[in-house]
């Protein structure tokens, strides 16, 4: 049965222009917390320092987006050092990921994905699934723009190397 | 497929299914709890607290001294409202008290102490630590004043909660201060020009306070390496983990607090 919910009511400027953010930052957390439902209460505490932080918000979308994942990029930080705790903002959202069906997993590519240095496989995923260019990836790593795309056609290579290598001689 | 489609294939969020509604109602109740946090502008400002706590805190006391737990404040004959005389856990069995606190680490036996009581940002300055030392220009009593405020204040202000305590272990305060201390001298290593005296002595104060004691009681796993590799860093001129702290986790408290 469903439960029926009040409209919304007419949002900030704040929610407007994090709003657009929503999606791609659960995505972001999904794809790296475990067990995946925590990335809630990941997205949650981004926007509890995204709001206190309103002040130094970028106006530009690309570099709102650049901001907030930056922002992300620590509370998953703080995630792994076990500094987030579940809250109760999250519980529907928690629960529409937890009920969202795994991707199936094709275990050759993550453990391809695996054998790479932890700043090349971020920077393959930010890339990849998270959409950002090579340099803006690179930036939110710490890497200049150079070297990023360096470091990115050399982790692309890598890849390539250890699949074809993967798919001529199956494990099982 | 070529490799970006075999990567883009594998992305652990490719079938997440959450609503935009359900993720536009998070947006809202996550802004509207972030707003009833206490603005930084209050910090300092004189605290209106409920006098009816004070009953069951002396009860509490009356009960403790009953029971025979050691008070180093009682036995010196200096007590504060906030102090409960109760140390450790489990919770002295019979006092009864409205509440059920557990504690901050299996091993810490520090006192607990009501953050809600009248004279909390008097009892908590006198257990300011000296070695968390201040950058120049900030004053340790009043930083240590400005930051007991601001633990005193609910992070979230929910209408529904009445209640007229909220405990803490010393443990956790001394290690706020500890923490708040450490965020002002990021904020001192990031205002130094690069590799002059004044950064390199912020990076070694940042070095020294990944081991004070404090944070490393209460470390469940990774915060003491994550501030060494954070004061690693500083030393040798890279501030994006410092950025990201300063960004991420402290307070705006830090700087305010004792300026």
């Amino acid at each position: 049965m469903s439960v029926e919910t009040a409209p919304l009511p007419v949002t900030t400027g704040f929610e407007a222009s994090i709003a657009p953010l929503m999606q791609p930052l659960l995505a972001y957390f999904t794809r790296r917390v475990e067990p995946r439902e925590e990335s809630a209460d990941c997205l949650s505490e981004t926007l509890v320092v995204l709001w206190r932080r309103r002040d130094a918000l970028p106006a530009s979308a690309d570099e709102l987006r650049a901001f907030a994942f930056g922002v992300a990029k620590g509370v998953l930080a703080n995630h792994v050092r076990g500094r987030i705790r579940q809250g109760a903002l999250g519980d529907r959202v928690r629960d529409e990921v937890r009920v969202s069906a795994p991707s199936v997993v094709d275990e050759s590519v993550m453990d391809a994905l695996r054998s790479l240095p932890a700043k090349d496989r971020e920077l393959v995923q930010l890339i990849v699934w998270d959409g950002f260019g090579v340099a803006e990836a690179g930036s939110l790593l710490g890497i200049r723009a150079g070297a990023a795309r360096t470091r990115y056609a050399r982790a692309k290579e890598r890849l390539r190397v250890i699949l074809a290598s993967t798919d001529l001689h199956p494990s099982d | 497929m070529n490799i970006d489609d075999r990567i883009l294939h594998a992305d652990p969020a490719r079938t997440l299914d959450v609503s935009d509604d359900s993720l536009a109602r998070m947006l809202r109740d996550s802004t509207s709890h972030a707003a009833a946090r206490v603005p930084a502008s209050n910090v300092g400002s004189a605290q209106a607290r409920p006098r009816r706590r004070a009953a069951w805190i002396a009860g509490g006391l009356v009960a403790a001294l009953a029971l025979g737990f050691a008070s180093p404040a009682i036995a010196s004959g200096v007590r504060y409202l906030a102090q409960t005389g109760w140390f450790g856990s489990p919770n002295p069995p019979g006092v009864g008290l409205p509440f059920d606190p557990s504690t901050s680490t299996e091993q810490d036996s520090s006192e607990w102490v009501d953050v809600k009581a009248d004279d909390f940002v008097d009892f908590a300055v006198t257990i300011y630590p000296d070695y968390a030392v201040l950058p120049a220009g900030v004053d340790q009593s009043r930083f240590a004043s400005d930051v007991a405020t601001w633990i005193a204040n609910p992070v979230f202000v929910d209408p529904a909660d009445d209640t007229d305590s909220m405990l803490l272990q010393t443990t956790n305060i001394i290690g706020t201060f500890e923490f708040t201390a450490r965020c002002t001298w990021m904020m001192e290593w990031k205002a130094a020009p690069a590799g002059s005296e004044r950064a390199e002595a912020a990076a070694t104060v940042l070095a020294e306070s990944a081991h004070w004691p404090a944070t490393v009681s209460t470390d469940g796993g990774g915060i003491v390496d994550s501030y060494v590799a954070l004061a690693d860093a500083a030393l040798a001129g890279d501030g994006s983990l410092v950025d990201q702290e300063l960004m991420v986790n402290c307070p705006d408290v830090a700087e305010t607090a004792g300026r």
